[in-house]
């Protein structure tokens, strides 16, 4: 299988590689690779950086067993139709890296369903080049935000990996490759944060040795910062980003403007937990942002990306309107919940008369929202199912700016606030799933949350409503239930 | 690369003893040959089998009053690896066929004399645990 993103005809030597391992369904590029291309430059190695991930998601579409590959990467289950696409698949791979002679080959892992092809793809670099060293990271590697990483560990045993590196990767795979491996977040739980001026002075993403042919979408992501402004009850996202890390406004509007001198993209998404957590810094790019559309109407930018609610102040009009001057398409928001009480409990704190008024704003300045759900707070019932049904009812006039992700009942993961608060929120957990638990004061179970995501999706959709194909994990949540006899 | 046809074949194993301290025997085969331990070094295709022996039919599964067993002799499969990759639960319940005397057992609970023969018959490792792996 020839490999396009691997090709190296000229016989050219790199001292790293840094790729994506497959399977990610992105219609962008996946970042990792190109955030890291910088900074091991920086140091004075070569490096080829590619989304080796990208080429492949686009074989398995037009594969007639595009259903069993998707098994593979999931499950890591074969089918006679696929079985030998996908050996040739790894084989040309790990020929392919290995072609460029590399010291170092870097995996990134962005999500759990990367983890088979890592371990063929490691398993086939080690048995061709048992010297080649290769690290992996990535939020794929991890089971969950804090803890160990049982697959990294097992990985490391086995010697189809050499080290993991974790958190905020860029000081710690500079320092990897410098040889001190003795660095926090190598091989380790613990792990540098970097501080707001290491953040801004980051080298910016370089996309030079991506094919741009192969998105969908023309669009690059875009990081502004890391971690959150908020302490929500439930988040192990800050569980393990315990600051809020940002960039200004200035920088983040310098990177666009170079990426779209060197590749012509207009469109970003930003791929941070929130957009608007440092609401200085957030004016700062929208109102540069803005100028420079109101300059430039043809090569205008547009923009994405999660979005916090605050509640409503005197100022917010003319924020939303500059905020559409800038470019801003959609915005994914963390509401959580429909009723007061309960997203207070959480820790997020905005009325319900706040997400009207930005539901409002949003509908008139023509920028769509994406609403995130958490169904099955800790103390929820019925009676708060039955409000958000009545919200849903009530707010039928700004469905056609809404796509709403119900998403998956309420986990509780290590570490996190309400993890380390279960004896006295009442909370029992019943098995090792996070969302294995019950709470006797409220009669809350797994199977009667699972059943609310049914009742609020089945009656969004019978409102006009666009829900989210597929958001759900109810599913899976009940099947891992019954596996474990949760 | 000639060497993704060699890995290591492992059985992980679990023995259930009496409380005379009685254990049941099991062996590993690789070509006719018995192995040291429960892990080889194998060049595909190949042939392994576990020989479970040396069980007293009549005396070795001791049953209570209410007539369930409160001892027995028995060896469990927990794992199957080959070259680290493990083979996983729906082998270890679907595919593991354990030949008695009599008959033929789908199941990792070995608890009589007999034998599980593994028949490594592809060519490489890959595609060795995917056909292990397959689903049907």
């Amino acid at each position: 299988m020839h490999i396009e993103c691997l090709s190296n005809p000229d016989g050219k030597q790199v001292d790293v590689i840094v790729t994506t391992v497959p399977w990610t369904d992105s219609s962008i590029p996946l970042m990792a690779p190109a955030v890291l291309k910088p900074i091991v430059e920086h140091i004075g190695l070569t490096c080829l950086a590619v989304d080796f991930n990208a080429e492949i998601y686009n074989a398995t579409q037009t594969h007639p067993g595009k259903h069993h590959l998707t098994n593979f990467f999931f499950h890591g289950v074969g089918h006679l139709t696929v079985n030998d696409w996908l050996k040739d698949m790894f084989e040309s791979a790990a020929y392919g890296m290995l072609s460029w002679k590399p010291k170092f080959i870097a995996l990134s892992l962005f999500s759990y369903a990367s983890k088979t092809s890592c371990e063929w793809l490691c398993y086939y670099i080690k048995k061709i080049s048992p010297d080649t060293k290769i690290i992996i990271g990535g939020a794929g590697c991890l089971e969950q935000f804090t803890g160990p990483s049982t697959f990294a560990d097992d990985m490391i045993r086995r010697g189809l990996v050499d080290h993991h590196v974790r958190g905020d990767g860029e000081h710690t795979f500079q320092q990897l490759l410098l040889g001190n491996t003795s660095y926090p977040g190598i091989d380790s739980v613990t792990w540098k944060i970097l501080t707001n001026e290491e953040l801004d002075q980051l080298p910016y993403p370089d996309y030079t040795d991506y094919d741009f042919g192969q998105y969908s979408k023309k669009m690059m992501g875009i990081q502004g910062s890391r971690g959150c402004v908020r302490t929500c009850t439930f988040c192990d996202y800050i569980a393990n980003w315990e600051k809020f890390q940002w960039r200004t406004g200035a920088s983040i509007f310098k990177e666009m403007k170079l990426q779209f001198d060197k590749f012509g993209i207009r469109s970003f998404k930003f791929q941070d937990a929130l957009t608007n957590g440092n609401l200085k810094e957030f004016n700062n790019l929208i109102r540069l942002l803005a100028e420079y559309n109101q300059l430039n109407p043809r090569e205008s930018f547009n923009w994405g990306g999660y979005y916090i609610f605050r509640n409503q102040s005197a100022n917010d009009k003319e924020m939303w309107d500059i905020m559409a001057q800038s470019g801003a398409e959609f915005l994914s928001v963390g509401i959580e919940n429909l009723n007061e009480d309960i997203r207070y409990a959480m820790g997020k704190k905005f009325t319900n008369e706040s997400i009207t008024f930005h539901l409002e704003q949003a509908r008139r300045c023509g920028i769509k929202l994406d609403l995130l759900f958490l169904v099955g707070y800790i103390n929820e019932t019925q009676q708060h199912i039955d409000n958000a049904k009545t919200w849903l009812d009530q707010h039928v006039r700004y469905q056609d700016n809404l796509l709403i992700t119900w998403g998956g009942t309420l986990g509780i993961f290590p570490n996190t606030w309400l993890d380390k608060n279960k004896d006295r929120s009442g909370v029992i957990m019943i098995g090792n799933l996070p969302n294995a638990w019950i709470n006797p004061d409220v009669g809350s179970t797994p199977v009667l949350r699972a059943k609310w995501v049914q009742e609020l999706t089945e009656h969004s959709l019978q409102l006009g409503y666009d829900v989210k194909p597929d958001s759900l994990d109810t599913h899976w949540v009940l099947e891992q239930m019954i596996k474990t006899n949760v | 690369m000639s060497n993704l046809n060699q890995g290591r074949f492992e059985l992980k194993l679990k023995f259930g003893q009496l409380s005379s301290g009685k254990l049941i025997s099991a062996n590993l085969f690789h070509e006719d040959h018995l192995c040291t331990g429960y892990a080889v070094d194998i060049t595909l295709p190949t042939k392994i089998t576990l020989v479970v022996h040396g069980k007293d039919m009549n005396n070795d599964t001791k049953l209570d009053d209410q007539g369930n067993i409160a001892e027995d002799l028995y060896v469990r499969i927990m794992g199957v690896y080959l070259d680290g990759f493990n083979l996983g639960e729906e082998f270890l319940y679907k595919k593991i066929k354990f030949i008695t005397d009599s008959e033929v057992l789908t199941t990792p609970y070995l608890g009589f004399n007999g034998r599980v023969e593994f028949d490594l018959d592809r060519p490489t490792v890959f595609d060795q645990v995917m056909a292990w792996k397959n689903v049907a």
